[in-house]
């Protein structure tokens, strides 16, 4: 699990990837989603959940359809796990939500 | 999105596809599919473009923290959970507001070197050299000054340059020619004395233009300016015959600019040395100009 448990740096962008995540905790995003929620570029976004999964505040799963009948590829859709969530409202309890706007 | 007909859509799929393609190995196919799967979740050619272009750079990014933690990495997997041990403290590399900042501070340090040469550049003028220079009056002795006016002949023998430097006009007037003047001996330069020399000129009680005016000239409506030459001695008095310099185009006004020469003879202010009065030759302008 690599850095499991470790802290995440956290920055405004990851505040807003949290954000958006906390939008909807039981929801699972594609990247796609949480950059358009987060108003995230992806050059910003997907290091960013690397990190978070790699620090186990998020997981991740493939979506589970047939590439060839929905003619797009099968995207990659993140969750927040229950140490996730937890830490998360840490960190917001922590920084005003004014940052965010 | 419809990829064969749209050459920018080509381009953007390639850029996502490079870029995965440079992502570390482990990460390489999870990020090719992820990235074309929300590559095709955005609507329009420049969202496209744009997000082609930040998976460029997420993929350094990405490359970057993987090297940082490379031994971590070889973990990694491909299915679910985490793939690749990220850093989650320390130095991380420098995001796109920084190094636009390092670009900023940049451009200020080289305009400020480039200000700080160009000013060192400048040179502070040399001083300049004050003008000097030595007024030298005559070499020779002052000698007795010939007997002017009933002796001269303007056409008569050389005509001598008139000294008239120092604005004093001596029309006629003769001056020996000093010959051939041997320059000073360097080192030995004093400023000399310096004459101070006025020319004389109509004086108090000088008879009126109007007088002398020919009624014939006004008759025929004649104006001008006649320039008589005029030598007198140290009380104002005519040492010799008036003569005309400059025509005025009019014979009948040259003979009254005479006729007045002569009529003011006694009453012209005459020249002066050091405010000493002096015999000298100058001119007098005669100007006949008729009223509306």
């Amino acid at each position: 699990m690599g850095n499991q448990g470790k802290d995440v740096r956290i920055s405004l962008q990851t505040l807003r990837v949290l954000d958006a995540f906390l939008s909807g905790p039981s929801e699972e995003l594609a990247g796609a989603d949480v950059a358009r929620r987060g108003h995230i570029a992806s050059g910003t976004l997907y290091p960013i959940l690397l990190r978070l999964e790699s620090a186990g505040w998020l997981v991740s799963r493939w979506e589970k359809i047939d590439p060839s009948l929905e003619g797009r590829p099968r995207r990659r859709l993140y969750r927040m796990t229950p140490s996730g969530l937890r830490r998360a409202s840490e960190v917001f309890a922590t920084f005003s939500r004014g940052v965010l706007a | 999105m419809n990829t064969r007909d749209n050459p920018c859509d080509r381009m953007v799929l390639a850029l996502v596809a490079r870029a995965a393609r440079s992502a570390p190995a482990p990460l390489r196919e999870r990020l090719a599919e992820e990235w074309l799967s929300d590559l095709h979740a955005q609507s329009g050619s420049l969202a496209r473009l744009r997000f082609a272009l930040g998976c460029c750079w997420a993929q350094q990014v990405i490359a970057h923290d993987a090297l940082a933690f490379g031994s971590a990495a070889q973990g990694a997997t491909l299915a679910q959970g985490p793939v690749i041990a990220m850093p989650s403290a320390g130095p991380s590399l420098p995001t796109r507001r920084s190094l636009v900042l390092l670009l900023i501070v940049g451009l200020h340090l080289a305009v400020v070197f480039a200000f700080i040469y160009s000013v060192s550049d400048i040179r502070p003028p040399k001083p300049v050299k004050p003008i000097e220079g030595t007024i030298f009056t005559d070499p020779v002795p002052p000698q007795p000054r010939p007997d002017v006016g009933r002796n001269y002949r303007p056409d008569a023998g050389k005509v001598p340059s008139l000294p008239n430097d120092l604005g004093v006009v001596r029309i006629g007037e003769f001056v020996p020619d000093p010959g051939p003047i041997d320059p000073p001996p360097a080192g030995n330069l004093q400023p000399q004395h310096v004459v101070a020399r006025t020319a004389g000129g109509p004086g108090k009680g000088f008879p009126a233009t109007a007088d002398y005016y020919p009624a014939s000239a006004i008759r025929f409506g004649e104006t001008g300016v006649a320039v008589v030459q005029v030598c007198t001695d140290s009380r104002g008095r005519l040492t010799s015959e008036p003569l005309v310099a400059t025509t005025s185009g009019s014979a009948r006004l040259d003979g009254g600019a005479l006729a007045l020469a002569k009529a003011g003879s006694g009453h012209y202010r005459s020249s002066t040395e050091e405010g000493t009065p002096v015999a000298g030759c100058f001119a007098i302008r005669v100007r006949f100009a008729l009223n509306d």
